[in-house]
């Protein structure tokens, strides 16, 4: 897609637009590189400038455990949210684009009502409910909110590719002889695979991140964000600018990554 | 190669009815065009068929075995969607091959069958290329293989040359006939461009509002439509009204507005007195210098207007305050060559040309 309509003569403006552009990157992006700057600091003041270089935050990150197992339960909790968002919004997706059933106004209505609740609502309802029913499972609470958290954005994507989707590609292959899973198979799922891939890296992001209404859960183990919370309240060295640039860095692979698949499919749209 | 009833078909939407107690019987073999403005039923008419809308009432048979509730791929029914529906993740070779995939077939016989297609709608060469890649044209030979790599007994196909341009439309209308022919596959088409049924079909039935007007042979409809609207949708008629003046044995002798008087092919019963709507067809009216003697089957007018069409030029003639008569000339019709606006004329035809309108 270009930018512009190649007709449109920008000539006059072009050079304000651009400065404009790039103050905006700048400022978008001017926090991140102070974080991965400071994360090399020597000294263990969150400086900037920093005061010489050095890696032994990043030591310091890897040696503290409670950093690596905090890490691992969130990376195991955002796996699962992932599969559970995106395998729940791609069938509701499925129902809302495609039927037209009683209900089916509210139904959308209240899938996406945890992007407008505040997250602190969410997660203090989250905590009335599991003490009330004496669910103290720590990791099945949190795995609950996040997938619930996640799956407007999951809904949201997937319908936006479902939408598009031609049905009659899936009249085509039943008329050649492809049953029904067979055409879902074959047909709907490979052409939704874009859609379904940006689902999975929203979800993953989301449950990765979230803190607010994790927070109100967290009672045995932290979940990353929690313990990182917890850290910068008694200590203040840039190991938390260590933890960032490597999480910085995880999540610019990660986009890189779904880059070359769904750029790779983008043709089927 | 079969068979394909449709019994007292109707199916209902919440507000519409779009098929309304249709029958028909689709021979073997036979190139059938459903023709009808959009909305008509003609596409509800396919799905019908194709198995992807269930009929409320009657019967589809194919074979005379009833089929209304076997689901599309159980059918063997063949189909040519209007965007021609290519799947975009799979090649040329992907997309012909993907219904003998589904039958199983061995890979040997596949590759075979699909190379067979390939080259008999001069697909050569494009086999890795994916829908996108390709022009509207071969996306289109592409959608039509598809469907006949699986050789089923019935072929659908809807509007599939809508999108391509005019010159392109008419190759493709005498190569998809000739395939027809070859493969003797019975065909449905559907269409709502009269000159492609025309061209193409082997009979047509006119659908309108969810009804069969008119069921026939291309001649048979545009030569003797039996009703107004099969008239206006196929071609250019002139409706005159006019009134029965007497009865004879084979024509009836009607007159237009109080002087001229026409001989007409009796249809249907028409009692003296009575007005009758009579459709003619723009070439089957000629120009004449002179007045006729005998004072029958001829109208005076004045030429309108002149519209130039390279190969033929129509002349609208008006020939009373309500009523413009439409003729169609060759080019050249050396003598008629100058003919201006405002000039007086007149205009005659074949008695046999007239053909009574039956609401």
């Amino acid at each position: 897609m270009k930018l512009f309509p190649e007709k449109i003569h920008f000539r006059e403006i072009r050079l304000h637009f651009y400065i404009l552009c790039w103050l905006t990157l700048l400022f978008i992006s001017l926090p991140l590189v102070i974080v991965i700057i400071t994360s090399f600091n020597a000294s263990s003041g969150v400086n900037f400038p920093p005061v010489g270089l050095s890696l032994k935050w990043y030591g310091n990150m890897i040696q503290r455990k409670a950093f690596s197992e905090t890490a691992q339960l969130s990376f195991f909790l955002a796996i699962i949210t992932t599969l559970f968002a995106t395998s729940i919004g791609f069938l509701s997706s499925l129902a809302i684009v495609r039927y037209r059933f009683l209900g089916r106004n509210i139904l959308n209505a209240i899938i996406l009502s945890p992007l407008i609740i505040p997250e602190v609502v969410t997660g203090l309802t989250f905590l009335f409910l599991f003490n009330r029913i004496k669910m103290n499972q720590s990791f099945l609470n949190i795995l609950l909110l996040h997938i619930l958290l996640a799956l407007p954005y999951s809904i949201r994507v997937i319908s936006a590719n479902l939408y598009r989707f031609n049905i009659a590609l899936e009249e085509a292959a039943m008329s050649l002889g492809a049953n029904r899973l067979k055409t879902f198979l074959l047909v709907t799922l490979p052409l939704t695979k874009p859609g379904l891939i940006t689902a999975a890296i929203f979800s993953f992001v989301i449950s990765f991140n979230n803190f607010t209404a994790t927070l109100f859960l967290v009672f045995q183990k932290n979940t990353l964000p929690v313990e990182i919370f917890s850290y910068i309240r008694t200590e203040n060295d840039p190991t938390i600018a260590s933890i960032s640039t490597s999480l910085i860095l995880i999540t610019v692979g990660l986009i890189l990554l779904s880059e070359r698949i769904v750029g790779l499919e983008r043709f089927t749209r | 190669m079969s068979e394909v009833h449709l019994e007292e078909v109707t199916v209902r939407y919440p507000d519409v009815i779009a098929l309304d107690r249709v029958s028909l019987i689709i021979h073997q073999g036979e190139f059938l065009a459903l023709l009808g403005p959009s909305g008509c039923g003609k596409t509800t008419t396919i799905r019908v068929i194709g198995g992807f809308i269930e009929p409320d009432q009657g019967d589809v048979l194919i074979d005379r075995k009833r089929i209304n509730r076997l689901p599309p791929f159980e059918r063997d029914v063949g189909m040519v969607f209007q965007n021609y529906a290519l799947f975009p993740h799979k090649t040329v070779f992907g997309n012909i091959a993907f219904g003998l995939r589904m039958k199983k077939e061995e890979k040997k016989s596949l590759e075979k069958k699909v190379s067979e297609v390939i080259k008999l709608l001069y697909l050569d060469g494009l086999e890795d290329r994916y829908p996108h890649q390709l022009s509207g044209g071969q996306q289109q030979r592409v959608a039509l293989a598809r469907a006949l790599v699986v050789n089923p007994s019935v072929l659908l196909l809807d509007e599939p040359l809508g999108a391509l341009d005019k010159k392109l439309r008419e190759e493709m209308q005498i190569e998809l006939k000739g395939l027809q022919r070859r493969f003797g596959i019975t065909t449905v088409f559907v269409t709502h461009d009269q000159e492609e049924a025309l061209t193409m079909a082997d009979r047509i039935a006119v659908l309108n509002k969810g009804r069969i007007e008119q069921l026939g042979t291309p001649s048979e409809i545009y030569e003797a439509p039996v009703n107004r609207f099969v008239s206006d949708f196929i071609g250019v008629s002139n409706i005159l009204r006019l009134k029965v003046e007497a009865i004879g044995s084979t024509h009836l002798s009607c007159r237009f507005g109080d002087r001229y008087l026409f001989s007409v092919p009796r249809k249907g019963y028409q009692p003296k007195g009575t007005e009758v709507e009579v459709a003619i067809r723009p070439e089957k009216i000629t120009l004449i210098s002179e007045p006729l003697t005998q004072g029958e089957n001829f109208l005076p007018g004045v030429i309108e207007r002149v519209i130039y069409r390279g190969s033929i030029f129509l002349l609208y003639v008006k020939v009373s305050e309500e009523a413009t008569v439409i003729v169609q000339l060759q080019n050249p019709e050396s003598h008629f060559k100058e003919v201006n606006i405002g000039e007086k004329v007149n205009i005659t035809w074949p008695a046999d040309a007239c053909k009574i309108l039956i609401e």
